[in-house]
């Protein structure tokens, strides 16, 4: 069963990391706490069970989902954020417009739904499982993997690689001096809260297709697991963020199994206090250190 | 000259008439408290559904006498205490709401109850907890408590299945769920069944593959569900993936009747044991004409919590109007006729409510069985 459930925890930990690294991200280079992403993973997962009962081909489905969700959290920065923004010492009233916008997805998800709890229809994606070494796993679990794993390769080569990732580590290092340079920070804003909301709506698709659930809260325990994860990892950094992800799903995994289950909660968050007295920073941190740059 | 003044005398007396029939006419107004928003909407705005329908087809029947009617409002306590206690203050403080059917549940619930027997307001809550009752004169309970329901299905468990081991799951979130699984447990028990395991989801957790692997490597008899229907069937469905034994018995409790469960368990719910008061569908023919106006009106079939709405709201009709049939259209005399109902005709358990003397509901329960994708009473 050990590695059954590492297994288990793996997949979660995967799409836990698809959730946190739009989070940390935005973290990193606004240094703003999104409340509305786990609202934002929701919408994914509502916008894709949509159209697929609508009869758009599933893989359509995710793509016109992540599109949306992208949009929709450039709407949130450009609604929530930009003005409070251009006001400085935007954290806390950040916060607060995050919550509301939070609500406002929320509630709408409500209406719409008429607070029952959807799932993708069968036959969405095929149910096949394979035992690969006593190992039983399921074709929808081979696929998540592989996609996350792409996901994260081709962001993290985004960041470092591609002009475009040096503007976003310019920016967060210090936004003045990028601006200074020629950078775009309301650009590279809006393409970092795309990015975010198009891998949180993805997150809402496959946790939705994978636990057959989507309804109106499942983005609230995301998102306070995502805060565990950005801390453990280290606030702002994306290998962090994955590192923490997937030790956060199999500890999560093992604590249900070998453990009384109302421990877990106990257990993720005595994780989280242990990392922060041996390393206050999280696994990763340096205190400046923002989506691979580091902030003046 | 003459006629034009016969003409207005006589649209002046059909004035004063109708006036008087205006008069006469009474309203009795009744406000619908219940979770539309946060946790506990799974079960609130279910509730205040199904309330509502019946609200609005007594009206129509003249249930309260020609001309009367219930006039009722839809409130949320949005599962919040500072909510609910802030609205039942205000509905207490306006002397033409009768009573209150709400708030849901939980510690909701109890603070309800604690105001409403301050301020000599009659509520009836949806929880089965009887601290409820203790409370208080003033505050009753719709559903009943785990010690009436769960020994259907822990006889059932024990008796008709004759199991010996089990492993629980149960929502650790919600006080009504806790009750249920916690009485479940101990019945078992003294049956003779040994728990082997006992897990507990939150009711946003969707997430049980980890859980799922653990019971479907274990040795059990059965797996009990005590979690809401579309958890539940999400709960079972990941279970069966993780390769549970297809010949452990699973079961659940009433939360389970309902066509969600079916319609999102699919094939892995067939062969599951539930208790229900609703039996999906109706069963009768006042239940069966429930099931048909709820779907016409709201698109979907109705489940155990719209059957429980619509059940109580028969009940506050009846006692609003017993009360103002004694003459005493009023708060107190609601609250006598409320604890005072017997035998109502209503679409769940056995079909007719009551409250016994110390105010605790009972309508019965039916063990039943997914069978072909429906539900149908269980073999003895």
């Amino acid at each position: 069963m050990l590695s059954q459930q590492i297994l288990n925890g793996l997949v979660s930990g995967s799409v836990y990391a698809l959730f946190s690294l739009g989070f940390t991200l935005i973290f990193g280079v606004q240094k703003l706490l999104n409340f509305a992403h786990g609202a934002t993973f929701m919408a994914g997962a509502f916008i894709a069970y949509y159209c697929t009962i609508s009869g758009l081909p599933f893989v359509m489905a995710i793509g016109f989902s992540m599109l949306a969700t992208g949009l929709i959290a450039i709407l949130i920065d450009l609604i929530a954020f930009r003005t409070l923004r251009k006001r400085g010492n935007a954290e806390f009233p950040a916060l607060v417009s995050s919550i509301g916008v939070d609500l406002i997805l929320v509630s709408i998800a409500q209406q719409v739904s008429n607070t029952q709890v959807l799932n993708f229809p069968f036959g969405t994606f095929p149910i096949q499982f394979y035992d690969v070494f006593g190992l039983r796993i399921s074709l929808l679990q081979i696929v998540i993997l592989a996609t996350v794993a792409v996901l994260v390769a081709a962001l993290i080569f985004y960041l470092k690689k591609t002009t475009f990732g040096r503007q976003v580590r310019a920016v967060a290092t210090n936004e003045r001096a990028a601006a200074l340079l020629g950078v775009n920070a309301q650009s590279v804003y809006l393409q970092t809260f795309f990015i975010a909301g198009a891998l949180a709506g993805l997150a809402g698709v496959l946790i939705g297709l994978l636990f057959n659930s989507i309804q109106f809260m499942m983005g609230e325990p995301y998102m306070l697991r995502a805060f565990v994860v950005v801390v453990i990892g280290g606030l702002g950094s994306v290998q962090g963020a994955i590192v923490a992800s997937l030790l956060l799903g199999v500890t999560q995994s093992l604590a249900v199994a070998y453990l009384p289950s109302g421990l877990t909660d106990a257990i993720i968050f005595g994780l989280l206090f242990l990392v922060l007295l041996v390393r206050p920073n999280g696994l990763f941190g340096d205190i400046n250190a923002v989506a691979g740059g580091t902030r003046q | 000259m003459k006629l034009k003044t016969l003409m207005l005398s006589a649209s002046s007396a059909a004035a004063v008439m109708l006036s008087g029939v205006a008069a006469q006419a009474e309203d009795y107004k009744v406000v619908i408290l219940q979770s539309l928003t946060g946790g506990a909407a799974f079960i609130g705005k279910n509730v205040a559904d199904g309330a509502v329908l019946a609200a609005e087809e007594l009206n129509e029947q003249g249930f309260f006498g020609e001309g009367n009617k219930v006039v009722f409002s839809v409130e949320d306590d949005a599962t919040d205490r500072t909510q609910t206690l802030s609205l039942i203050t205000r509905l207490a403080a306006d002397p033409s709401v009768l009573m209150v059917m709400g708030p849901t549940s939980g510690s909701v619930a109890m603070a309800g109850a604690n105001v409403a027997n301050e301020r000599e307001f009659p509520v009836m809550t949806t929880t089965n907890s009887m601290e409820v009752i203790e409370n208080g004169p003033w505050s009753f309970i719709m559903t009943q408590p785990a010690s009436i329901t769960m020994p259907f299905i822990a006889d059932y468990t024990a008796e008709t299945l004759g199991v010996e081991t089990c492993a629980v799951i149960g929502v650790k979130d919600n006080e009504a769920y806790v009750a249920l699984q916690r009485m479940y447990e101990g019945l078992i028990t003294e049956a003779g069944v040994e728990i082997v395991s006992n897990d507990g989801v939150a009711l946003a957790d969707s997430d049980f593959s980890a859980l799922a692997t653990k019971i479907a490597t274990a040795d059990q008899d059965c797996v009990f569900v005590g979690t809401p229907a579309a958890q539940g069937a999400n709960i079972i469905l990941q279970l069966k993936q993780a390769g549970l034994d297809p010949d452990t018995a699973i079961l659940g409790h009433n939360a389970f009747a309902s066509p969600t469960f079916i319609e999102k368990g699919g094939a892995a719910v067939e062969g599951v044991y539930l208790i229900g008061a609703w039996v999906p569908g109706g069963d009768d023919e006042f239940s069966s004409a429930f099931a048909t106006s709820f779907e016409e009106k709201m698109g979907f079939p109705a489940d155990e919590w719209n059957a429980m709405g619509y059940s109580g709201m028969q009940v506050v009709a009846h006692a609003v109007r017993d009360a103002v049939e004694a003459g005493n259209a009023t708060r107190d005399g609601v609250r006598v006729a409320l604890g005072e109902q017997k035998d109502i005709p209503v679409v769940v358990g056995t079909h007719t409510y009551s409250y016994d003397e110390e105010r605790v509901p009972f309508f019965g329960m039916k063990v039943l069985q997914v069978t072909d994708g429906a539900f149908a009473i269980a073999p003895e």
